[in-house]
């Protein structure tokens, strides 16, 4: 396939003739990163496939509103973001869940999922993920698995990359204490 | 960490699920056209347009009315203007001095 060109994309993507085509060429580029990111936030494949298709079709209808002002990679990831934590909120509030209690669903459904192939050990590092507070775990997400740089997370969740090197931090330092008391 | 535990991802897809899902949004999007912002609407500029000339106009064409009706109503009658001309102007000068003089003098 054609190497992606961000600019030839930009400009197919403003011109109605050519838009379908282009948006089809941005969802082969970043819809695998994407999901990755999403499903690592909610963990089940149906769950991310849902939240993964609101994502790129409220980026379709605002297509006209983006002016390329960032990269459409940090543009889809602060969608993405967005609908993720939406979906969490409206998982706690469906289901009267305290954020344990989702936490431990979660948890628990992750050792059923017929679409995790983890260990023992990946389960319980998945587990101790799922300690962290939502936008705590969003940041040690990005980091740890997207290898997303600071610069670019800043730009997603605009939080400033002082703060968002905390967060990292006192997420590792949560994650080591639970691994620990878990063994 | 990282020695601990490798970035290797534990978690899988069905078979083929990412080309089905390319797929799937190319018939999506075909479907619905993007929503353009408000600013990008001809049809709004339009009507805009529309209402601020509708505006101007309306307020020109009743201001000429309203003020040709205040005019209009400043004007003596017929019967007044018979009257004013069977009076003499002095004598209607001298009228409203002594009209005056005798208001003065009542209070």
């Amino acid at each position: 396939m054609k190497e992606f060109n961000e600019a030839e994309v930009l400009a197919k993507l403003s011109n109605p003739k050519h838009r379908n085509t282009a948006f089809g060429r941005v969802v082969q580029e970043y819809q695998q990163p994407i999901y990755w990111h999403i499903r690592k936030m909610v963990l089940n494949h149906e769950d991310a496939n849902d939240v993964m298709q609101t994502t790129f079709m409220k980026a379709w209808n605002a297509i006209d509103s983006f002016r390329g002002e960032s990269k459409i990679s940090t543009w889809l990831f602060r969608i993405a973001v967005n609908e993720t934590i939406t979906f969490l909120n409206s998982q706690k509030m469906r289901n009267s869940y305290s954020t344990d209690d989702l936490d431990s669903s979660m948890a628990q459904n992750l050792e059923a999922d017929p679409y995790f192939s983890g260990d023992e050990a990946q389960l319980r590092f998945q587990k101790a993920i799922l300690t962290l507070p939502d936008k705590q775990r969003l940041v040690f997400n990005m980091k740890y698995f997207d290898e997303l740089k600071y610069e670019e997370m800043e730009q997603i969740l605009g939080t400033s990359v002082g703060a968002l090197k905390a967060s990292y931090h006192h997420a590792v330092k949560k994650i080591e204490a639970y691994l620990l008391s878990n063994i | 960490m990282n020695s601990n535990f490798d970035q290797e991802n534990p978690f899988t897809v069905p078979d083929g699920y990412f080309e089905d899902f390319a797929a799937k949004m190319a018939s999506m999007t075909q479907m619905s056209m993007p929503s353009m912002p408000w600013y990008r609407k001809p049809k709004l500029w339009i009507a805009i347009a529309a209402a601020v000339s509708g505006v101007i106009i309306g307020t020109r064409l009743l201001m000429p009315t309203e003020i040709s009706t205040q005019v209009a109503a400043m004007q003596p009658t017929v019967e007044e203007s018979y009257i004013l001309n069977q009076i003499d102007e002095s004598n209607l000068v001298s009228y409203s001095y002594n009209a005056e003089e005798a208001a003065t003098s009542a209070e």
